[in-house]
């Protein structure tokens, strides 16, 4: 404890006060036993109070820096944004014109201005198709951004490499596959910048590349699956050959890539199904579900048809009844909406049949859909067509409840 | 709430709506300095959008939307623009152009859809279009005199 007093009162008592270990000390008349400051307790309170003190000094020292860095941060903000405000109108300008001259335009900026000029026409690039991209495009070159990024892809460090890659898409470079590959790290963040630039190229070496990027390691983030739908374009055959060929290193990223699948559309050529007739058996559920989905557009799959419904002397038309029996009602529901867009006879008599067994009532929905869609007559009209079968019945009674419901699947 | 009696003639007025600034600046710098015939607002969602199109201050002949954008998104702007009887050219602008994000729009009453990214000169050749067909359009209802509008409100 402290006692406050006359210097001189202080001091007068420190002297006999050693001793003892305590010095005396008058407040307002009382006296008060002041611990002594070198040894014992007295020590032990200098120490505090130099802690204090100390830490006192770091705080100060660390707010003075830290507004100074604010200071600094936001003048250079405000300077690039004039910056910004200045030349951002010159570019659109001469991007407007047959011949901007870049080269000349460029050499009368200074670094600074080279550096905002970059960000401005990265921004622009991800805005602009047309004659004015085709201008920004050799504007990037006058500013050397293709070989700044390059050079930072190979020498920098993570955030250097993600900056390079986003450059490196931006401007729509050739870059070699395997090259890029070996040049980044393991961190999903650089896979996946990674692919997004592979994505743009055109050759199928840079495909596989981009696809072991993304299907192994980590599960993706939403980029990563926006690398994989832009790796696929409109052609999945790719990501079916590598999933029946490759390791996809987890069930997290099966799932992912079966998600892209479905929304990808119908494969070129005759890629094999293995790896999505599989996952029909998975022990996930969403798994399952989402293969459903993806066999919804391929029905016409030779491959996917004689596994689903059984050649001769097969069994795997167990298959097919394993699916619109499934125990979980979402991969039920999946199921009808696949059998719906094959919307050939075999679907209709396994949706007919489900139909008087189905008990919820999603399911029960998207089967009433499906039905409705491929045999929209009533049981009047099935009866005078001669076409009327017991399993009509179930659908036609829950036909009612097309009208009020959503649709589950969309 | 607009007639639908106000003829359209250049110079235009466009309302950029957009969340990205990028987009807004572009838009303004190419259709105002780039081409002739029009005057461009801005404004950076929905909300802000419909005070612009409710206030008294310019007659808009046309409305560039973005879909994505925060507070109120394209398909509510649209749906609402339609609903307060704004009588104006609506072009959709999205980086999204799925077969139902394009049918959503032009059923909500879009004349076009333009998806991003986008090349200025197209993208200011169908605004040009679609009002030179609303102008034609608007030209030739006082003589349908057998159909009803909403002139004189």
């Amino acid at each position: 404890m402290i006692a406050t007093g006359s210097s001189k009162g202080l001091s007068r008592h420190f002297g006999s006060s050693v001793a003892s270990g305590f010095s005396p000390a008058l407040l307002g008349g009382w006296e008060l036993e002041l611990p002594n400051l070198w040894t014992g307790a007295g020590f032990t309170a200098t120490v505090i109070v130099w802690l204090g003190i100390g830490t006192l000094a770091i705080l100060i020292t660390t707010g003075a820096l830290t507004l100074g860095k604010s200071v600094r941060e936001y003048r250079a903000d405000r300077r690039r944004e004039e910056t910004k405000r200045r030349i951002r109108p010159a570019i659109r300008r001469r991007s407007s014109q047959d011949d901007p001259d870049w080269e000349a335009w460029v050499t009368e900026l200074s670094g600074f201005e080279r550096r905002v000029a970059a960000d401005l026409v990265l921004d622009d690039l991800r805005i602009l198709e047309g004659r004015q991209k085709d201008r920004l495009q050799a504007l990037a070159a006058a500013l050397d951004l293709d070989r700044n990024a390059r050079a930072a892809l190979e020498s920098g460090g993570h955030f250097d490499r993600l900056r390079a890659l986003d450059v490196l898409t931006r401007i729509e470079a050739a870059v070699d596959s395997d090259q890029v590959r070996d040049q980044i790290d393991d961190r999903r963040s650089e896979r996946e910048a990674a692919a997004q630039l592979l994505a743009q190229q055109s050759d199928a070496r840079a495909t596989e590349i981009g696809l072991e990027l993304l299907l192994q390691g980590q599960p993706m983030t939403v980029y990563g699956l926006d690398g994989l739908h832009a790796l696929i374009g409109d052609d999945p055959a790719p990501v079916l050959t590598f999933m029946a060929e490759r390791t996809v290193s987890s069930e997290r990223l099966r799932s992912q890539a079966l998600l892209v699948l479905a929304e990808a559309g119908v494969p070129r050529g005759d890629p094999p199904m293995d790896a999505v007739l599989e996952a029909l058996e998975n022990q996930d559920p969403l798994i399952r579900e989402r293969a459903c989905r993806v066999l919804g557009s391929y029905g016409w799959h030779p491959e996917v048809r004689e596994a689903l419904e059984g050649a001769a002397g097969s069994t795997a038309i167990e298959r097919l009844d394993q699916l619109v029996t499934d125990p979980v009602p979402a991969v039920r529901t999946a199921a009808y909406w696949m059998l719906d867009e094959w919307g050939d006879e075999t679907a209709r008599r396994v949706l007919a049949e489900s139909a008087a067994r189905e008990t919820d009532d999603h399911a029960r929905v998207q089967i009433a859909r499906a039905l409705q869609r491929q045999r929209p007559q009533s049981i009047a009209e099935l009866k005078a067509e001669g076409t009327f079968s017991p399993a009509d019945r179930s659908w036609a009674d829950i036909r009612h409840v097309i009208a009020t419901q959503p649709d589950p699947l969309r | 709430m607009r007639g639908s009696s106000r003829g359209i003639e250049p110079p235009y007025t466009v309302l950029a709506v957009d969340d990205d600034e990028s987009i807004r600046s572009l838009l303004v710098h190419y259709l105002e300095e780039q081409v002739e015939g029009f005057v461009v607002e801005t404004a950076s969602n929905g909300r802000a959008a419909l005070e612009t199109l409710r206030g008294d201050d310019v007659d808009v002949d046309a409305v560039l939307l973005d879909i994505s954008m925060p507070e109120m998104d394209g398909f509510e702007t649209l749906d609402r623009i339609q609903e307060e009887g704004h009588d104006v050219v609506v072009i959709v602008l999205s980086g999204r152009d799925g077969e139902e994000e394009q049918l959503q729009a032009f059923d909500l009453g879009a004349l076009d859809f333009v998806k991003k990214p986008f090349s200025p000169e197209v993208l200011t050749a169908r605004l040009k279009l679609n009002l030179a067909r609303e102008a034609e359009l608007r030209q030739s209802w006082p003589e349908r005199s057998d159909v009803p509008t909403e002139v004189g409100e």
